[in-house]
């Protein structure tokens, strides 16, 4: 088993907290600089001390009998005063980096982050969508580069954490609560966002993806993003049938509407209790990151069909603790109480399918394109990656990703 | 060595072997603090040995990417189940009260601890909470909550099994409470004649700081506890945004004491780390008082970081720096300690045996979680690794191969003391090596983990982030050579069990006064009398150098405290107490809606009916036994009896209760989150209230006095009038809460869900205190008291004035203002 996991797949993303592009983890490395070396040579020093003790004293090595002493005041007071400047020391930087990280500059780039079980939605507030509500979308957060990105976090349940090592340090989201966090990056990437603070079932399921785009993409994204409308699906389309099923449901069978959870931007649908759906043909993660569609192909490849179906079905079997409702009229957990699902046909959830896959930002505002997944080896050779197999079948793939 | 006492043949060497009935009675009727410790010892392992089953489950699910052995809410009940029951059930009792029931009357020189039948209740009570906690299992499942249950997730409506928790845990909280309260008095009470606090052995100073810093902090848990349980209840709620709550003030609560608790669990064990290198170098301490005085640095400085737990939730900077100081500041201290250590080891002639090995083990490992640590306190630090896995490396690296590996070093250590036989040396070794390389296996990896991005409390990880699958296996395997050594150490402890009694009185060499009674010790302890110099803090080898000789006593002129069934009886009531309160009928009781029972509530609330008579019983029948079975002249080293020094340190943790609440509830008012509704209680009623219980207080004055001066009548009168007017009190107050609990709706004004949490607590407390004055009018109706028997009237009295006082805060607070 270790053997086949170390000789396995390359690394598809690196997280560190030592990744120098931003300017918040340089200040920490300096910061670092100076406590790593202390602590190296307190290390050094004490377990030397130690071992020496131990060693030379040992009874078989030392026999005379031991001095009977009670100390030494004159040492216990300078075993006192060194470690008090050596923190003082510490403290004095830490204040200095503090100092340095924690104001917000009025000019930077403002960003709100809302956690939710188990979810992200991010959105823009200084940018107005010409459909009506901030320009806002679900799981995938797009910041410019080489600047000083503000985010104004905050939950909608319980308390969530946000934490892109890459870009800067956590904060928590607490509900009913608005705290601003300073993130940056200097290097153009995908990278990867977790929730760091236990959240319930899906508390590993709740990651995102930060897109870090240069000023010039960004804007561009932005500029069609706020231009953007969801695309009219043509008549009697599959999409067309979708997206009557999203907006009003199927009373028919208890099959509840997606709309009524879920913001389309420019269409009727705003729902605010799940994530925001305006771009879902354009992003390439599914619940949350739990799946993650990079390869050629993405939507469209039999896998990412396959799952998206699954999570359309039954969301709560393939993520934990989702609180979404099941189509296939299975029992779930909505406040507490189980209660039963309505009920649409395999052909109905990929209609449904169909319509989301369709809800995509024009192709040059798509924030994917050419940006490279930062720490990913398989990138280089374009291999298609597999990063979660399809819920129904773990056995026929190769990585295990299933939930039942 | 000369002083040695002469080898005592045990006097419970049974001629037939007992049944395991009369075993359980005898330890369920016992009021020796051996027998104690070796419950609280026991129970302790237990709990390991399941917790650590659980990290084992834990690190399977993790070992490799997308596993699917444990997911989801089911993880999440693992995780807390191990946490809870390492921190709740072994780490924080087996040394404060395993070894510290053990050895702190040995080595103070003493027969049993100040309050032995407190000490029977407590220990039960302990296992009980266990217990509770079990039953939670068959009863919708284990908290998924993490041991901290934050709020809000602790009240999510799909959590489970969280009220259980809370009540276990407050239910572990009180018998916590008694027996840092029972040492406390212990030590300063009745230490062996001529013993002066500092010649007192380094084990006991540490057991005293912690049994200060619980005393002082535990009220923060239990705060904490007790509001979320209300709110899952009644929905009686402090911290709930939507009516002005503030959520992180559970935190707050919580912090308060969970960061003292990490030095609850670690100064029992310094203390028995400095024991072992001292006898084992053959040396004194180097630097007794700075050690002694470090461990108080670290009780009052660690009262001062609990913050740093919370940084990453952006509390204002000034908060952070004061609190990062302090947690940068608490390293000297705890440096202090481990340098002591070295500097004792420095220079002797050292045993190289199992407890050296463990103590050299801890030495090295918490050097580099203590350097950790100070990283951690290193705030733009903190902010990227808090709730990563650095941190939980980091806290494993000071708690389970840190301070767990001295519990380790007490238990081989003083293994011989305790059963009369020796750990196997091979196997120990064995069991040592495993430890210490399963636990850099396990840890160390984590370290990496947490720089390289991996939050803490993840069932799962996807295939391809950097490193990630390689470390977490490595990891694992790490927690396999764990349980490897696990199975090891139980394999020792059976065998040993089998062996013949070997161990002489003092088998290290040690020079301090539990190494004069025999191994195992008898009932009494002792069967002689010390000498009264005491020049050091190791008694043995300054006597053996002055020439001083124990003095021979007959133990049939010792008297111990009969053995008493009650204490045990009234912990059973608290049991089935605290499940009716658990799964009882008044889960979502709303004014509006009414009860919502089911069939299992309607069981749990019978038990809860049931508990009652079973707790008054247990308790009247207790008060009305008498201690010892003759007569016998109490010996205490100061003026105030044992009662009185008890009840005087477990006020200590009833006003920190307090100050937790009223600080939260304060800060809301000020703040503007909770204003009073416009139609509030009466200040009149209140008025009248006071003045009932100011007369109660001056009532209750008087009658301790009559009885001092033998009025038993006046006596007996004086108690009854008290009892009339808290019962009067108490009447007026339910008359008073069912009006304003009618008038508005306390889920949604946060002033009045605070009103009938403070005041409802302290009502809570008229009633316990209002039984404790019963038990003396008990006592003193039947006849209990005499020349020697002062019953439970200087306790009781105490804890009514206590509530009197707090009474006027609250007038002060909710009614004036």
């Amino acid at each position: 088993m270790g053997a086949a996991l170390l000789s396995g797949c390359g690394s598809r993303q690196l997280l560190s907290i030592g990744d120098l592009s931003s300017g918040y983890n340089r200040e920490v490395a300096f910061m670092s600089i100076f406590a790593v070396a202390l602590s190296i040579i307190i290390f050094v020093g004490v377990s030397y001390a130690l071992f020496f003790t131990v060693n030379k004293f040992r009874e078989d090595k030392h026999s005379d009998a031991p001095a009977q002493f009670h100390g030494n005041n004159r040492l216990e007071v300078v075993l006192v005063v060194v470690p008090v400047i050596i923190v003082m020391f510490l403290a004095i930087l830490t204040v200095r980096s503090m100092a340095i990280l924690n104001p917000t500059p009025a000019e930077a780039t403002k960003i709100d982050v809302l956690g939710r079980q188990f979810w992200w939605n991010f959105s823009y507030p200084e940018t107005k969508a010409d459909a009506g509500g901030n320009v806002t979308n679900g799981n995938e957060i797009i910041m410019p580069t080489k600047q000083q990105v503000a985010l104004t976090i905050t939950s909608g349940d319980v308390i969530h954490g946000f934490w892109a090592p890459n870009i800067g340090g956590q904060r928590a989201a607490m509900p009913a609560t608005l705290k601003t966090w300073n993130v940056d990056t200097d290097r153009t990437g995908v990278y990867q966002g977790n929730c760091s603070q236990l959240c319930g079932g899906s508390h590993a399921n709740m990651r995102y993806k930060v897109i870090a785009l240069d000023q010039e993409r960004y804007d561009t994204f932005l500029a069609a993003a706020k231009a953007y409308r969801a695309p009219e699906p043509a008549a009697d389309s599959a999409e067309a049938r979708g997206y009557a099923i999203f907006l009003k449901g199927k009373p028919a069978t208890g099959a509840l509407a997606c709309a009524a959870c879920h913001r389309v931007q420019g269409t009727p649908a705003a729902g605010a209790a799940g994530p925001d759906l305006s771009f879902f043909g354009t992003r390439r993660t599914l619940g949350a990151g739990k799946w993650e569609f990079m390869e050629e192909g993405h939507w469209e490849t039999p896998r990412a069909r396959e799952i998206l179906h699954e999570w359309l079905k039954h969301s709560p079997k393939v993520k934990p603790g989702s609180l979404m409702p099941t189509y296939d009229g299975s029992e779930y957990l909505a406040n507490g109480k189980t209660v039963k699902g309505g009920v649409l046909t395999d052909a109905e959830l990929d209609d449904v399918a169909a319509y989301l896959r369709s809800l995509k930002l024009p192709e040059e505002a798509d924030y994917w394109n050419d940006t490279p997944v930062y720490g990913s080896s398989d990138a280089a050779d374009k291999t298609p990656s597999q990063t979660a197999a399809v819920p129904k079948t773990p056995a026929s793939s190769s990585a295990p990703g299933g939930n039942q | 060595m000369t002083i040695q006492a002469p080898q005592q043949i045990p006097s419970h060497a049974p001629s037939a072997r007992p049944s395991a009935w009369e075993i359980l009675k005898d330890y369920m009727m016992t009021t020796d603090h051996k027998k104690i410790g070796t419950l609280y010892i026991l129970t302790s392992l237990i709990g390991f040995a399941i917790a650590g089953f659980l990290a084992v489950a834990i690190r399977i699910q993790l070992a490799v990417p997308d596993n699917t052995f444990l997911i989801g809410n089911t993880y999440n009940q693992v995780l807390t189940l191990h946490a809870a029951l390492m921190i709740f059930f072994f780490l924080i009792p087996i040394g404060l009260f395993g070894f510290g029931n053990w050895f702190l009357p040995l080595q103070l020189g003493v027969r049993d601890v100040a309050l032995p039948r407190i000490n029977t209740f407590a220990v039960w009570l302990f296992i009980f909470s266990l217990i509770l906690v079990i039953t939670g299992l068959a009863n919708g499942g284990a908290p998924g909550v993490g041991w901290t249950f934050y709020y809000p997730l602790s009240v999510d409506a799909n959590q489970t099994g969280v009220a259980v928790l809370m009540v276990a845990l407050i239910l572990n909280g009180i018998a916590s409470l008694l027996g840092s309260a029972n040492f406390a008095a212990t030590i300063v009470n009745m230490r062996a004649p001529g013993m002066s606090l500092w010649k007192m052995p380094i084990f006991v100073w540490s057991i005293f700081a912690t049994s200060i810093l619980q005393l002082i902090s535990l009220g923060g848990l239990t705060a904490a506890a007790l509001v979320t349980f209300l709110e899952l209840k009644l929905g009686l709620s402090m911290f709930n945004p939507g009516i002005g709550g503030v959520p992180v003030m559970f935190q707050q609560f919580f912090w308060f004491y969970s960061h003292p608790a990490v030095y609850v669990m670690l100064l029992p064990y310094l203390g028995i780390g400095a024991e072992v290198a001292s006898t084992m170098a053959r040396k004194p301490l180097f630097g007794y008082r700075v050690m002694v005085y470090s461990l108080l640095g670290i009780v009052l400085v660690s009262l001062l970081v609990w913050v740093h737990h919370m940084f990453a939730v952006g509390l204002p900077e000034s908060w952070q720096i004061a609190f990062m100081i302090a947690t940068l500041i608490v390293a000297v201290p705890t440096g202090v300690k481990i340098f002591n250590l070295i500097g004792t080891l420095y220079g002797g002639r050292i045993i190289m045996k199992t407890p050296t090995y463990w103590l050299v083990g801890f030495i090295f490992n918490f050097l580099i979680g203590g350097i950790t640590g100070v990283a951690l306190g290193m705030i733009p630090f903190d902010y990227q690794v808090t709730m990563s896995y650095f941190v939980v490396a980091h806290f494993h690296n000071v708690m389970m191969f840190g301070t767990a590996f001295l519990a380790m070093a007490g238990l081989y250590y003083w293994w011989p003391k305790m059963t009369g036989r020796f750990m196997d040396e091979k196997l120990g070794m064995w069991h040592f090596w495993l430890f210490m390389v399963g636990s850099w296996m396990t840890f160390l990896p984590q370290y990496i983990l947490g720089l390289l991005g991996m939050p803490r409390r993840y069932y799962t990880y996807p295939a391809g982030n950097f490193a990630w699958s390689e470390l977490n296996f490595i990891s694992t395997l790490g927690a396999l050579t764990l349980l490897a050594g696990g199975a090891v150490w139980w394999w020792n402890i059976y065998i040993t069990a089998k062996k013949p009694v070997t161990a002489s009185n003092n088998p290290w060499g040690g020079f301090t006064l539990e190494w004069t009674s025999s191994s195992p010790p008898a009932a009494y302890n002792f069967a002689h009398e010390f000498p009264t110099t005491f020049p050091t803090e190791r008694p043995l080898y300054d006597w053996e150098k002055n020439g001083d000789t124990l003095t021979p006593v007959d133990p049939k002129t010792i008297h111990l405290p009969q053995d008493s069934i009650w204490p045990f009886v009234t912990a059973v009531g608290m049991l089935l107490m605290g499940y009716g309160l658990s799964f009882g009928w008044f889960t979502n009781y709303t004014p509006a809606g009414g009860l919502n029972a089911t069939s299992g509530h309607v069981f749990a609330s019978l038990v809860l009916y049931l508990s009652i008579p079973v707790f008054l019983w247990g308790l009247f029948k207790w008060a009305g036994t008498r201690e010892y079975a003759v007569p016998v002249a109490h010996h205490h080293l100061t003026k105030y009896d044992n009662g009185f020094m008890g009840m005087a340190w477990f006020i200590i943790s009833e006003i920190g209760l307090f100050g937790v609440l009223i600080a939260g509830y304060v800060y809301l008012r000020v703040s503007g989150h909770a204003d009073p509704p416009a139609l509030r209680p009466n200040v009149w009623l209140a008025a009248l209230n006071t003045l009932i219980l100011v007369s109660s207080s001056f009532v209750l004055h008087r009658a301790e006095q009559d009885n001092h001066h033998g009025k038993l009548t006046r006596f007996r009168l004086g108690l009854f009038i008290t009892l009339l007017l808290g019962m009067a009190f108490m009447l007026f107050q339910v008359y008073e809460f069912s009006l304003f609990g009618a008038e508005s709706d306390w889920k949604q004004n946060l002033w009045q869900a605070c009103f009938f949490i403070i005041v409802g607590l302290h009502g809570l407390h008229i009633l316990i205190g209002g039984i404790g004055v019963a038990l003396p009018y008990y006592q003193a109706m039947t006849g209990k008291m005499d020349k020697y028997n002062h019953g439970s009237i200087t306790p009781a009295s105490m804890y009514w004035h206590l509530v009197d006082v707090v009474w006027l805060l609250i007038v002060a607070i909710f009614y004036a203002w």
